[in-house]
């Protein structure tokens, strides 16, 4: 690989500044006096059927500028990014507490207010789900009577995966492990609420949207029917995004439906902004799964099937769950990833989604792979205790290598990276796991505990091309516009690195535009860690199209071969020749007036991937992250309390553009796993969500959390910017099952439901003492 | 909304004043930190709010009569930070857990009490400091323990005109120990669901004079003057492994879904606030 520059290198990220001083601009910063305030009212149950609206003492009451119903949406009264299921406004029933039932313009927000509480709604209350497996059962009431994809009542999907022959593997497996494990409803949690400005523009008749999102584009496809409008006439905006962490792509989608219509109804610019309470109870979740996992091994440690049935909780709609193949989404990655990171021939995996009356599942950091990741990473610390082998020789026994094929038929290739053996080692030696033993202290026990996982980067089969436009200017200077989303993870600095490596130009010469529909082309989501690898690759065809026209163009004015002239640092040379070097500057403004267009389009798309719907078997993705963490964890068996000692996560990223911003999403995504294995949960009692504030519902703090130890490991991606690989979601993968593992290296005794509250912990331990006397 | 008149009084007299013009229509604000939120939530919308964190009478940390008084209006941070508060180990552990940095700047105990709420971890320390509450109005001052200040959850003998002027604290002797613990579901910014204040003396190795207060566990702060009887002349070890045997009686185990937890874990966390005791040496 060629020396570089930028690339690889710490720098300051270039919102630093901005943002720490406050002075960088949410959308909340945006709002002027002369906008209207939208609200919407949200039904007071889960699943009912609306018997009558009144909305006339709402519709008398002075400054309220429109009150709308079902029956006033312009277009298509249904939207979601995979599947319009999902109402602007709900009409005939509501199928949870985040389907709106009015909505209200007015000229402020305490006239807004007090009109929803004018109007009157009478409803007749049917049964709600929270737990999936009860919506599944004979004579369940039908939470959509008329879906449009839902395979078979309440069932939305099942994705399957069939290799080998499992029967035969479990008829002669020497042990079989069977567990059920459960993970909870989680929220994102991101700072900023959600929030949409929608301004009505007389020229286009169209809409400006602008809002916190992470998918400009795919909000404009989903929405524009409703509107009843062309693409072309709806931009979506947005502006720096205060944390996403996959939410943002479809509750963007909430706000903008209902400040969309609002807008168009009043052709002024209405902002509607969710308050916490409403951001909890109406937008996405973590798809919640109940996991029945069996596993075959030999007695001498190679496993030899699994047999996997994992039940999703949709939720109410469809949202990211998936519909039908290749389009199965979180639902397959379920799939996909039931064997975790091993090599295992024989399978049979089903997972299957299905609607309840809780908010919809949507994408989470991880997208369905830490749920199964959870489940296969305990299982292996069992079997590694049945056959008396330490937990992580065995990982090593059975991780994929080149060449091998996964359950559903990838072939790993080293040239896309496997650095997995080298994560596992590095974690090993950084925490001297061979000799770690502890000495229990009084009623505090201790144990160590490793997880392993592997991710896909970018989220195939769904939308997976990326573009980008760029434009020289005269002084040398770079704009490059990419319709991504800067949500914290780094992408504006990343995005300057690669376009200043590729093109030549020094840091300081980039600048880049995001998430602007008339700004630039479709970049797809910033989504399922695929912006850095996939907008990166982008970029870099762009800047290398740019830069074999400039050096074409200089070879004229240099009288030499363009094979033999370089651009480094915003300087136009004759390889070799110090002498000849010029601003790179002059040449550009020397081909602007010979006729040289300045700008170009960069694109890229993976290989095509595929994914069969009969048996799961293709290749969905083009690489894959891999990562290992090991945890020490203390608990106290007489309170419950657990404290997280020691966190050391390496992850193999392929190439880290910017290694401080890598280790902050190393540091980010454990923080959050360990939020997801011993706190959070979204408590739903039918279908009403129970812990609507962050004092109910529980997120950790610095104090909450050790040193995080963060290991970078690059083994390059033939087909990544420089070698990357998406790293914004893997790294809070491992961290559950690695925190469990711990817990039952402490305690011997097996946890499989997260989150791990000190009562639970409590019930385990008692329930072992009990257990015990009985013996 | 209607409009709301604010008074910031730099005099006590003045604040006394107010207090007794507007009576019930008024809402104190000292730190803040619970009414701003309860007025953003909507739960109240106060005509007239009177501020009294500026008042100068109430802003000081001192020693008079054997007593250490704490003014209405100082906050956490300048409480922990005094050298005459180094005397209660127990009280730094408390105020330490208190909210966050940021709430901590602002807020402060003697809201901590007027606030009553079911867990508050400066009041559990300062009942188990044998605290009392000098109370101020424009007709005079009295004297309420702490003990008695309680009524109800949200609900204190405080009358509308009147003001917590200081908290006053016996000062400690050579052989006073404290100590303070808690559990909670996380480790920062969490209201606990069991909070144990303990204070003794230790007198030829033997506890005396032992104080035990529990929050989040009855509707009030309490005292849990049964297991102190049993505690009594104990040695520490003694008194920390029989504590661990007895869910004190006078917790009711208020029902919510933590209700098995503490009956689990509330003898070891008043075992642990023993365990964390010190003294000023």
């Amino acid at each position: 690989m060629q020396d570089l520059g930028i690339v690889n290198k710490s720098v300051k990220r270039s919102d630093a500044l901005a943002k720490t001083l406050g002075m960088a601009k949410f959308t909340g910063d945006l709002k002027r006096k002369d906008m209207l305030v939208g609200k919407a009212l949200f039904p007071v149950h889960a699943h009912a059927l609306i018997k009558r609206i009144d909305t006339s003492k709402a519709k008398e009451l002075p400054g309220v500028e429109a009150v709308m119903t079902a029956a006033d949406i312009p277009g298509r009264n249904g939207y979601g990014i995979m599947c319009p299921d999902k109402p602007v406004i709900a009409e005939k029933k509501v199928c949870y507490e985040g389907d709106p039932v009015v909505l209200v313009a007015a000229v402020d927000e305490e006239t807004a207010q007090k009109a929803l509480s004018l109007i009157e709604v009478d409803y007749e209350v049917l049964e709600a789900y929270d737990d999936p497996r009860d919506a599944l059962k004979e004579g369940a009431v039908l939470i959509h009577e008329n879906h449009p994809v839902a395979e078979d009542g309440n069932l939305l999907t099942t994705v399957k995966v069939d290799s080998g022959d499992f029967e035969k593997a479990f008829q002669e497996a020497d042990i079989i492990i069977e567990n059920d494990y459960e993970t909870p409803i989680v929220e994102h949690c991101y700072m900023e609420p959600d929030i949409c400005i929608a301004e009505y523009d007389p020229l286009t008749q169209g809409l400006v949207l602008t809002s916190p999102q992470q998918a400009a584009y795919a909000t404009i496809r989903s929405l524009a029917p409703v509107f009843n409008l062309k693409h072309s006439q709806v931009r979506a905006v947005c502006s720096i995004v205060g944390g996403g962490f996959g939410g943002k792509e479809d509750s963007v989608l909430d706000v903008a439906a209902v400040a969309g219509v609002l807008a168009l109804k009043t052709k002024k610019t209405v902002y509607f902004e969710l308050t916490r309470e409403e951001v909890f109870k109406t937008t996405g979740k973590r798809h919640p799964t109940y996991i029945k996992h069996r596993l075959a091994a030999t007695k001498d440690g190679k496993i030899t099937g699994i047999d996997v049935t994992t039940i999703l909780g949709k939720g109410a709609y469809v949202s990211m769950g998936g519909i039908q193949a290749p389009l199965l989404a979180v639902t397959m990655r379920t799939a996909i990833y039931a064997g975790g990171t091993y090599y295992v021939p024989n399978a049979r995996v089903r997972s299957h989604s299905v609607f309840t009356n809780a908010p919809y599942s949507c994408a989470f950091r991880g997208f369905g792979a830490p749920q199964a990741h959870f489940a296969i990473e305990c299982q292996m610390d069992e079997l590694a205790r049945k056959l008396n082998m330490d937990p992580v020789e065995l990982r090593m026994k059975n991780i994929l290598r080149d060449g091998d094929r996964t359950i559903y038929g990838q072939v790993m290739k080293k040239s896309r990276g496997l650095g997995l053996e080298e994560c596992v080692n590095r974690v090993k030696e950084q925490m001297k796991w061979d000799s770690l033993t502890f000495e229990n202290d009084g009623s505090v026990k201790r144990g160590k505990g490793m997880a392993v996982f592997m991710y896909g980067t970018g989220i195939p089969l769904l939308f997976e091309g990326a573009h980008c436009y760029i434009n020289t200017q005269t002084d040398g200077s770079v704009n490059v516009a990419v319709s991504s989303t800067e949500m914290g993870q780094g992408l504006i600095t990343a995005m300057t690195q690669i376009a200043a490596e590729t093109l030549g130009v020094r840091f300081e010469d980039v600048v880049i535009s995001i998430s602007d529909s008339g700004a630039s082309p479709d970049g797809g989501p910033t989504v399922g860690s695929r912006a850095t690898t996939l907008v990166g690759n982008a970029v870099m065809d762009g800047c290398n199209k740019l830069k074999k026209r400039f050096l074409d163009f200089a070879a004229t004015q240099f009288n030499a071969d363009p094979r033999d002239l370089e651009i480094k640092d915003g300087k136009v040379f004759v390889v070799g020749k110090q002498e000849t070097e010029v601003p790179f500057a002059s040449i550009v403004s020397k081909a602007f007036v010979n006729q040289v267009p300045l700008s170009v389009v960069g694109t890229w798309y993976p290989p095509k991937p595929s994914f069969r719907g009969e048996d799961g078997q293709g290749t969905p993705m083009h690489a894959y992250t891999f990562g290992a963490q090991g945890i020490v964890a203390a608990v106290d068996v007489e309170t419950g309390e657990i404290t997280i000692e020691r966190s050391v996560i390496a992850c193999d990223v392929g190439k880290a553009i910017n290694p401080a911003m890598v280790e902050g999403q190393l540091e980010g995504g454990v923080a959050q796993a360990i939020g997801w294995a011993l706190m959070e949960e979204s408590i739903m009692k039918k279908g009403i969500m129970e812990n609507t504030t962050f004092h109910k519902y529980l997120v950790p703090s610095t104090k909450d959390l050790p040193d995080l130890e963060s290991i970078i490991v690059e083994h390059p991606n033939e087909l990544g910017p420089y070698g990357a690989k998406g790293i914004g979601e893997p790294p809070i993968i491992p961290g559950a099952p690695a925190i469990r593992n711990a817990l039952y290296d402490a305690l011997n005794i097996k946890m499989n439901t997260i989150p791990f509250t000190a009562d639970r912990v409590l019930d385990s331990i008692y329930a072992q003492v009990a257990g015990k006397e009985v013996e | 909304m209607s409009d709301t008149t604010f008074y910031k009084p730099n005099q006590l007299d003045e604040l006394l004043s107010l207090l007794e013009k507007y009576n019930e229509q008024a809402v104190m604000v000292n730190g803040g930190t619970d009414i701003v939120s309860k007025m953003t939530e909507k739960r109240i919308s106060p005509e007239v709010i009177v501020y009294m964190q500026e008042v100068n009478e109430l802003t000081t940390v001192q020693v008079s009569n054997n007593m250490i008084s704490i003014g209405g209006a100082v906050t956490y941070k300048s409480v922990v930070k005094h050298e005459l508060i180094k005397q209660y180990p127990g009280l730094i552990t408390a105020i330490e857990c208190v909210g966050s940095p940021p709430i901590r700047v602002v807020a402060t105990p003697a809201g901590n009490l007027a606030t009553a709420a079911p867990a508050p971890d400066c009041a559990v320390m300062l009942l188990a400091l044998d605290a009392k509450v000098r109370i101020v109005s424009i007709a005079g001052e009295r004297d309420v323990p702490l003990k008695n200040f309680f009524i109800n959850t949200g609900e204190t003998v405080l009358k509308s005109n009147e003001v917590i002027k200081e908290i006053l604290i016996p000062e400690s002797g050579e052989s006073s120990y404290s100590g303070y613990a808690r559990l909670a579901r996380k480790k920062g910014q969490d209201i606990a669901k069991i909070l144990v204040g303990v204070a003794y003396d230790l007198t030829e190795g033997k506890l005396t004079n032992v104080k035990i207060a529990l929050g989040a566990l009855s509707n009030t702060p309490i005292r849990a003057n049964s297991l102190e009887q049993e505690v009594e002349g104990k040695t520490l070890p003694e008194a920390i492994s029989l504590v661990k045997k007895i869910y004190p009686e006078e917790a009711t185990r208020r029902l919510s879904r933590y209700k098995l937890l503490k009956e689990r874990a509330t003898p070891y966390i008043i075992a642990r606030a023993f365990t964390n005791s010190k003294s000023v040496n």
